[in-house]
């Protein structure tokens, strides 16, 4: 027998500790009330909606915010499924860019012309905000706000996932502090 | 793990079964108070429980299993005050002799001392060490695994295995 099997011998002769029963039920219990996931069951036809949201979404305000696509507004702002922003009318897709804020319709004209920069610089930016974050830092932050806001139980959530996709990575002490379990 | 995700209670208590006194022992060896173990333990089950619809397919669920509770274990050790980064401290002692309890030359045939010996030896390992032997002899975690649950590279986890089985072999001859 080699050393190492005598340390395993050994070690299999001493562990022989269990949990106790009271846990084992109150585990095995709540596993039973928790039910089947909804997210499980759910995320294939979810994520995909999801997606199709998003994409919609983000469509839909390139074109408001993109300088010299004037598209007719609608007076209502229609749900992304609605026809009016199927096909905006050929017409307004040949303005001039050049004249965008001059030649806006009613609804712009209520932006001042020095603001009509704004929407192309700050359409990226808002595209970004929307993007899941993915840099850890910003993941940490958010975590930390949560905690701060006494949403302890999505704080733990998102702290238990952010572990699983950053296995290695080391949380500085002070960020630490504001996002650990209380 | 999909099974009970998608409802089958009885799948969990299968997975329950079958890892609760391996995942049992890894928090008990792991923190030096009963008590805290068997909140970390149950407290990680609570996870699993929360986490079922976020199981994927392609993680072992051993692998995952354990990896939550090896996070769960840092947010302990961090809560006391730890320096996790001297996790492995001792590995730069083992380039010499190093000096246990259990070093006597002579030899005792008692087994119950032998064991008492396996156990200060087992308590006294680095964090790091003590958790490698315990995720291979408890979860029956290769080393590439203890890599991936512990967020390190496979030839750290096996220098960390070397080195606690050849501190546990010197305890107990």
């Amino acid at each position: 027998m080699s050393d190492d099997d005598a340390v395993e011998r050994r070690y299999r002769e001493l562990a022989r500790e269990e949990p106790p029963p009271a846990i084992d039920a109150a585990i095995l219990a709540a596993a039973r009330r928790r039910g089947p996931s909804r997210i499980g069951r759910w995320a294939g036809p979810v994520s995909i909606a999801a997606v199709l949201m998003l994409g919609i979404g983000v469509s839909l305000r390139m074109q408001t915010e993109k300088p010299g696509v004037e598209s007719a507004m609608p007076s209502e702002y229609a749900a992304p499924a609605s026809p009016e922003y199927a096909a905006p009318p050929a017409s307004q897709l040949d303005a001039p860019a050049v004249a965008a804020p001059a030649q806006a319709p009613a609804r712009q004209l209520d932006v001042p012309a020095a603001a009509a920069e704004k929407p192309a610089a700050a359409a990226p930016q808002r595209l970004e905000k929307r993007a899941a974050p993915a840099d850890p830092a910003r993941q940490l932050e958010r975590i930390a706000q949560l905690r701060e806001s006494g949403a302890h139980a999505e704080a733990d959530r998102l702290l238990e996932e952010f572990r699983r996709r950053h296995p290695g990575f080391r949380i500085p002490e002070a960020m630490w502090e504001r996002v650990r379990a209380r | 793990m999909l099974a009970y995700g998608g409802g089958d209670a009885a799948a969990f208590e299968a997975l329950y079964a079958k890892h609760r006194g391996a995942l049992f022992r890894y928090v008990l060896r792991s923190v030096k108070d009963r008590g805290a173990a068997e909140e970390l333990y149950q407290d990680v089950w609570m996870r699993v429980i929360e986490a079922r619809g976020r199981y994927s397919p392609q993680a072992k669920f051993t692998t995952w299993l354990y990896t939550i509770a090896h996070n769960r274990l840092v947010d302990h050790w961090r809560a006391r005050g730890l320096n996790l980064v001297s996790l492995d401290e001792d590995e730069a002692a083992m380039a010499e002799p190093a000096a246990t309890p259990g070093a006597e030359p002579e030899r005792i045939l008692e087994a119950r001392q032998a064991l008492d010996r396996l156990v200060d030896a087992l308590a006294a390992l680095p964090l790091a060490q003590r958790e490698a032997f315990l995720l291979h002899h408890e979860g029956d975690l290769t080393a590439a695994q203890i890599a991936e649950v512990t967020g390190t590279h496979e030839e750290a986890a096996k220098s960390r295995l070397r080195y606690a089985m050849r501190k546990l072999r010197e305890a107990i001859e």
